[in-house]
């Protein structure tokens, strides 16, 4: 069974007084355990959505988006899930453990275990000596960390990262990077969205490439970046498929 | 359940956590303990009756406007009449000081960035609408029931006579806080906006005490041979059906601290009834929303 299952994924938004938008055009992509995925695309290509129908908080028109054999509207399909959203916030006037806290009694932890991973989290992320300050007084760096924390509460299966290194600086890319492959090598599935091209080729095993809704090229790195560098690849895919289904978007 | 357990828990822990509410908190508890407290009260010359000496004047259902205060009266009449102050406070300006401290509950929760770090967790949408709601409701009645229990106690301790009827009386206070926080949830959830929140919920306040007054002039409106009257009667008298009877049971409240009785319990029932439609349409607005 795969981690991840997307098929055939259509989503709509329909706003009272927004044009329609077609984010997801019939996506199809798996995911399997032990494995970096990489979602890669222009703003507005669908990768959030794509996330969010995984977790149950888009729900698709048509199609399948599941999570460990289960459909993401499924609470069940999420107990084993970590999500970093791209855009995240946190109660500025809470401090850091209580907010690890709560979120990891969301995820059925008894009290005693929800102290002991966020601690153990909060050092893993470099945020031990901040613990004391209230989240308002967090750089966005640290915030970042913060989010990252969250996500990795309850030893997740799956992984759901949405532009995992924002506002981090080298050192913070690194270590992201080294946990990530860590948690690859102990069976973690993880699929990750991103507009930073070095990244994903240096840690995804597959890449994924969207553009208005729909998934233009999938395959391993290798297979992708044999004739050109994927910061080309990417760049000729994008001009191609504005010319054919440009006057469709 | 264990999921609502943990919002009803940690919208308690919110509030505490911020400031303001300690502050607000505390600005209408301590008043009214000291009133009880510094009320100059002492047992009177009969049995049953206590001597109160005022250099101004209280509200104690006299004509002729204020004056100084050196009289005797039954004991169950003056701490009622203290109740009656205290539950007047707590369900004008404790329930808009409430409203105005736990309307960001949800739009917090629900807002940019958190939605879809909460959401993402495995608990269903409803507990965290429900848990937003009864956390703030159960919060306004601990609060509500410590303040009278305490002003009670000490009236008790200085008269001699308690009156439970007070307790009975902030239950239908809560029940107008929950008929108003149910709509600021509403508010809150489709704009995001905590302010917006509010500010509605006063204006369906404002509203339900205007329809409950002119309810009681429905009859004449209903015969008014204007048809427009007729019209707008009749859409105002509708409304008074389905929105919370605010202002019903603000009267009811009185009237059972008084020891009148419950003679009509519509009021409870068509408010109770209100809110458990509005916060089933808002649940399952909730459901539907792409976060």
């Amino acid at each position: 069974m795969a981690a991840i299952e997307v098929r055939n994924v259509v989503k709509t938004y329909r706003g009272l007084w927004a044009p329609r938008v077609q984010a997801l055009r019939g996506v199809s992509l798996m995911v399997q355990e032990g494995e970096i995925y990489g979602l890669l695309g222009p703003n507005g290509a669908g990768k959030t959505t794509l996330l969010k129908c995984l977790l149950g908080l888009v729900r698709p028109d048509s199609g399948e988006a599941k999570v460990l054999g289960l459909p993401g509207e499924d609470p069940q399909a999420r107990k084993f899930v970590g999500y970093l959203p791209e855009d995240h916030a946190f109660p500025g006037h809470r401090r850091a453990v209580p907010v690890l806290c709560f979120h990891a009694s969301l995820l059925g932890l008894s009290r005693t275990e929800a102290r002991d991973h966020a601690a153990k989290l909060l050092e893993q992320m470099g945020l031990s000596e901040k613990r004391r300050a209230k989240v308002k007084a967090y750089s966005k760096g640290l915030r970042q960390r913060l989010a990252l924390a969250q996500a990795l509460l309850g030893q997740p299966k799956v992984l759901i990262l949405d532009e995992p290194t924002a506002n981090l600086d080298p050192l913070g890319r690194k270590e992201v990077k080294d946990l990530l492959l860590r948690l690859k090598a102990e069976g973690t599935a993880i699929l990750i969205s991103s507009h930073v091209l070095t990244e994903i080729e240096r840690i995804c095993d597959r890449v994924a490439i969207l553009h208005q809704g729909r998934l233009l090229q999938e395959g391993t790195v290798e297979e992708l970046t044999a004739e050109k560098s994927l910061e080309d690849l990417f760049v000729s895919l994008f001009q191609a498929s504005s010319n054919t289904y440009g006057s469709q978007a | 359940m264990r999921a609502l357990g943990i919002f009803v828990l940690d919208s308690w822990v919110d509030a505490l956590a911020r400031k303001a509410s300690l502050v607000v908190g505390l600005l209408i508890a301590v008043p009214l303990l000291l009133i009880a407290v510094a009320l100059p009260v002492e047992p009177g010359s009969t049995p049953g009756t206590v001597r109160i000496t005022l250099p101004w004047m209280i509200f104690l259902e006299e004509p002729g406007g204020p004056r100084p205060i050196d009289r005797e009266l039954p004991v169950e009449r003056f701490v009622r009449t203290v109740n009656t102050f205290v539950v007047g406070f707590v369900s004008g300006w404790g329930i808009l000081m409430a409203l105005f401290l736990t309307a960001g509950l949800l739009p917090r929760t629900l807002g940019r960035g958190q939605a879809e770090i909460v959401l993402s967790k495995p608990v269903p949408r409803w507990s965290v609408y429900l848990g937003r709601y009864f956390g703030a409701v159960t919060l306004f009645l601990g609060a509500s029931l410590v303040v009278i229990l305490a002003v009670a106690g000490i009236l008790w301790g200085r008269t001699g006579f308690f009156s439970a009827r007070a307790v009975l009386s902030v239950l239908l206070v809560n029940l107008v806080f929950a008929a108003l926080y149910a709509w600021t949830c509403l508010l809150g959830l489709v704009s995001e906006r905590s302010g917006l929140a509010v500010w509605g919920a006063v204006l369906v306040w404002l509203l339900c005490g205007f329809l409950g007054r002119v309810h009681t002039f429905y009859p004449d409106i209903a015969a008014s041979p204007k048809l427009w009257v007729r019209v707008l009667g009749g859409v105002g008298e509708a409304l008074y059906r389905v929105l919370p009877r605010t202002g019903d049971l603000a009267d009811a409240a009185l009237e059972v601290l008084w020891g009148r009785g419950l003679g009509w319990t519509e009021p409870i029932w068509a408010t109770a009834l209100s809110t458990l439609t509005l916060l089933s349409l808002s649940v399952l607005w909730f459901y539907r929303r792409d976060y």
